[in-house]
């Protein structure tokens, strides 16, 4: 029985009131309703069970997480555990996890992680907060072939440990210490990477991308607090780069960039001025 | 399959017609697609799923975002006033962008379900959206309690 029609008996109320009661979310298909669910933060989700029997197991089915760190401990743990537990989706479509504490969570972050990965997550995205808490990916994540996109920050990983990402596309990688050897097993373990984004980066003084794939380049870093930093980029499938960085100490060679279509070069300049 | 004419008829289930002009027609994956599928000698297009109503605000978005050096600025002034409509507007918009598989149109519409419900207190959710809570009270006390980590 439709809820509106429902209504008006019960109150007596006129045609109009049924009209206006019958516009209402309730008429949305699971469908949507699970994709309005997927786009809010896991705990928010959770939140729309008290709404009405209808949405009281909505969640559950829910194929998009974000989780990010509150309350204590033992009660985070619990309640991404429970949110897991509960899940009846086949397959995860997108899972990000954010944490403050990863060495007090390392653990647990692997187990949900590797959950995620046994259900083929195609977008992933996962974040410690600061350099001194660094996360370290778990293997497992390496030869995780479902994905298409990620996003990490404040991790790191073993340069030594082949990835293979066979279906990533594109890659953002924040706030992290990369080697020359991290940027090799990166670029051959993703054959079909198409992007490939760089926010406050260090470390590794060559860029070869030999991938004809590969046609976006961005590099945003600021890295104020290395002096000297040399780079030199080969890249010649290259169409699209965009370098933002301060002048100060940064030396950047494009060796081979012969495809380029598209440049935007920001530099950012600091003035000293002797009184 | 049928080719291009200057002019795509699009004919809705209460057959209202829109003519949509090639240059916007091109530009539109999905009126190509459809356009191969449907087999018929004529350039018109019927949409057994969607009413004038509906068409006249999905053709409304068509244009706009087709339009010859649009900026984003007037764009996202576009979308705001496109979105001013009820929810079951709102929903029949989604289901047709769903049939025309138009994907940019349908992420569009949810963001906007999204952006009315979103850090909105469970009471005010169901007033705006006249959910009826079925519940009887203990068996909310009892969801509440069940997923007590988001209540907290």
């Amino acid at each position: 029985m439709d809820f509106g029609e429902k209504i008006a008996m019960d109150s007596g109320e006129n045609i109009e009131e049924t009209t206006t009661a019958v516009d209402r979310i309730s008429q949305l298909s699971d469908d949507l309703l699970l994709h309005i669910l997927s786009l809010m933060p896991t705990e928010a989700a959770l939140v729309t069970s008290a709404l009405s029997k209808r949405w009281r197991y909505l969640w559950k089915s829910l194929d998009s997480f974000s989780f990010s760190t509150f309350g204590n401990y033992e009660w985070y743990v619990s309640y991404v555990d429970y949110v897991l537990g509960h899940s009846v989706s086949p397959k995860i479509k997108k899972f990000q996890l954010d944490s403050n504490e990863p060495d007090a969570y390392k653990s647990d972050m692997d187990r949900w992680l590797s959950f995620a990965i046994e259900k083929k997550v195609e977008n992933l995205k996962i974040q410690s907060v600061s350099e001194e808490e660094v996360y370290a990916l778990p293997e497992c994540l390496y030869t995780c072939s479902s994905l298409i996109t990620l996003v990490v920050g404040f991790c790191s990983f073993d340069a030594n440990v082949a990835v293979a990402w066979k279906s990533l596309k594109s890659i953002k990688l924040k706030w992290m210490v990369l080697s020359n050897d991290h940027i090799v097993n990166l670029l051959s373990g993703c054959p079909i990477l198409e992007t490939m984004e760089l926010f406050r980066f260090k470390g590794f003084s060559r860029l070869e991308i030999r991938s004809s794939k590969l046609k976006r380049l961005n590099l945003i870093a600021y890295n104020d607090d290395e002096l000297d930093h040399s780079l030199e980029i080969v890249a010649p499938y290259l169409q699209h780069l965009e370098i933002c960085e301060s002048l100060y100490g940064f030396k950047c060679r494009l060796v081979d960039v012969s495809s380029l279509v598209n440049a935007k070069l920001t530099f950012e300049i600091t003035c000293i001025k002797d009184i | 399959m049928m080719s291009l004419g200057k002019l795509i008829t699009l004919k809705t289930n209460d057959n209202e017609e829109f003519k949509l002009d090639k240059t916007v027609a091109v530009k539109l994956e999905i009126i190509k697609n459809i356009v191969q599928d449907v087999d018929c000698t004529s350039n018109v297009i019927p949409l057994p799923n969607i009413d004038g109503k509906t068409m006249t605000k999905v053709v409304k978005y068509w244009k706009k975002h087709s339009e010859e050096g649009v900026t984003e600025v007037q764009l996202k002034n576009f979308d705001q006033d496109f979105l001013k409509m009820s929810h079951s507007e709102l929903h029949d918009v989604h289901l047709a962008a769903k049939y025309l598989d138009d994907n940019q149109l349908k992420e569009v519409i949810i963001q906007e379900f999204l952006d009315r419900i979103k850090g909105k207190p469970i009471e005010e959710i169901r007033e705006v959206f006249g959910i009826v809570n079925d519940y009887t009270p203990e068996e909310e006390e009892e969801v509440r309690r069940e997923n007590a980590w988001a209540f907290e």
